[in-house]
């Protein structure tokens, strides 16, 4: 049970660090640690490859130049 | 050009591409989420002297947005006068202590996987959690800036957020096991026992 504490601590934190909630200091502390602890090596690169996964995976429908105008238009008329 | 219309074409329609996504997926149609958009639009410009030139232009439209969706929503219900959103999403909200913990994605999961899958899966995130997924994992506003968007406490975002993503990370899982990934996790541990014993 401790060490399951431990790991979500340190997932929590990695979801902080992400979300760009930690401070700078805690960051840093982090960011040596991923460098030379593996459990939090690994739930670092975890984490970071699904952010990256789905930043870029998501869809994100085309906006039409013609659409851009439209609004132009109405705001203007 | 007026000082008005300058601010709206250099500060707020900039946003218009996060603005559609966020939309789309609010709406699962692309007609509908156009038409969200220009209204986010018409009412940010109807209010632009409320807009502080230079301040944070994304989140004041995201808000807008939220708001128009959600009146649309209201509008589109049976019991009109008994629609609030946040009445029908409170009973998601709890206590993080309770929840068992983090969901575990292992990276390889996502070599077979398409874009396609994301978008599914978070469309089927209730929409209270695919909200802030939306919001933080894809547009990468802070838990305040949320805060504000969605009217709830920052405590809510980051609950939220945190189920929403474990929710998210099963459906990916699910996924993955669907297109033939295999999680060996266990598997491994229990072939090397059962060599064992066989051994003996």
């Amino acid at each position: 049970m401790g060490d399951m504490r431990n790991v979500n601590d340190i997932r929590n934190q990695v979801n902080l660090y992400f979300d760009n909630a930690l401070g700078d200091n805690e960051s840093q502390e982090l960011l040596s640690q991923v460098d030379i602890d593996p459990k939090i090596t690994k739930i670092f690169r975890q984490e970071k490859t699904y952010r990256d996964f789905i930043k870029k995976n998501v869809t994100r429908p085309a906006v039409s130049s013609d659409f851009i105008q439209t609004i132009k238009d109405r705001i203007r008329y | 050009m007026t000082k008005n219309l300058e601010i709206f074409e250099t500060e707020l329609l900039p946003h218009i591409d996060a603005l559609k996504t966020f939309a789309y997926h609010l709406t699962y149609d692309d007609d509908d989420a156009n038409d969200l958009v220009q209204e986010t639009y018409m009412k940010a410009h109807r209010f632009i002297d409320r807009y502080i030139q230079g301040t944070n232009a994304k989140a004041w439209l995201f808000k807008i947005l939220k708001n128009a969706y959600i009146n649309h929503y209201r509008k589109r219900s049976k019991q009109p006068t008994r629609v609030d959103f946040e009445d029908i999403v409170s009973y998601h909200d709890s206590d993080d202590s309770k929840v068992a913990g983090y969901t575990d994605l292992r990276e390889e999961l996502f070599a077979d996987m398409m874009g396609d899958e994301i978008t599914i899966a978070i469309n089927s995130l209730p929409i209270d959690f695919r909200t802030v997924v939306l919001l933080c994992d894809v547009e990468g506003f802070t838990y305040e800036e949320i805060s504000k968007i969605i009217d709830v406490p920052i405590g809510t975002v980051r609950s939220r957020l945190f189920r929403a993503r474990n929710m998210l990370k099963e459906k990916l899982r699910e996924y993955a096991l669907k297109l033939g990934y295999k999680d060996k996790r266990g598997i491994d541990k229990a072939d090397e026992k059962k060599s064992e014993n066989e051994e003996e």
